[in-house]
């Protein structure tokens, strides 16, 4: 017999790393929604953008899913230092003044800015997470059931963005190099 | 004066593709999930047996 419903550390921080997946996926389903409703088609940096946070939510899904390895925090702190240089560049390509910006700014700031304070925001929590030792001993019983559901509803949707990035991207840009400044939404 | 192409969006202009491989990554944490012996609790019994 096992036990039933374990509020421990691990399933807290199973719990926390869904709930981190799921913001980071938000932001990316955010991007569609400027890239759709306010025909603001991706840069190419944007797509690295994306690229970095769907790697970022990937690392925590797994987590989320099978429990707290380092591997997984790895892969999560890998994508989002890529992420984060990645926005750090697209927020230098328009630092000087006169160079413009690339689409509107949402609530005070660019795109490509928010995306590297959530980066900056996502480095700073996981290190924090990784505080908690006894997240990595092994299970002591299934964790309760509001664990699993938010870990497969992020799962669901990291394999609903990341096949319709795919798909978008390999529209957008077809074969060759990704339009610098892109009119065509998809 | 033009900015200089971003080294890294010249180098890889095939974009589709690192989401590809995280699509796949996503359908293998998909696939672990579903089969039987990968659950925590296909773990803990496991140890106890």
């Amino acid at each position: 017999m096992t036990e039933i419903s374990a509020w421990d550390t691990r399933s807290v921080v199973r719990l926390f790393n869904a709930l981190g997946a799921i913001v980071v996926f938000s932001v990316v389903f955010g991007a569609y929604g400027v890239q759709f409703i306010f025909l603001e088609p991706p840069c190419p940096l944007c797509l690295l953008i994306r690229i970095g946070m769907l790697a970022t939510g990937l690392g925590l899904v797994l987590n989320a899913l099978f429990g707290p390895k380092p591997i997984h925090y790895g892969f999560a702190l890998l994508g989002a230092i890529f992420g984060l240089l990645v926005s750090l560049r697209n927020i230098a390509l328009h630092i000087v003044p006169g160079t413009g910006s690339y689409g509107d700014a949402v609530f005070g700031f660019h795109l490509y800015t928010w995306a590297f304070l959530v980066f900056m925001a996502m480095i700073v929590a996981i290190a924090v997470v990784m505080f908690f030792q006894r997240q990595f001993d092994p299970p002591r019983g299934e964790a309760p059931k509001v664990v699993n559901v938010l870990a497969v509803i992020a799962l669901a949707f990291g394999v609903f963005l990341a096949a319709a990035n795919t798909f978008t991207t390999a529209v957008e840009c077809g074969i060759g190099p990704c339009p610098d400044d892109p009119t065509k939404v998809l | 004066m033009d900015l200089p192409t971003p080294l890294i969006a010249s180098a890889s202009p095939f974009y589709w593709i690192p989401f590809l491989f995280l699509f796949a990554a996503f359908l293998f944490a998909l696939w672990g999930t579903l089969r039987e012996d990968s659950g925590e609790l296909g773990e803990v019994e496991e140890r106890e047996k």
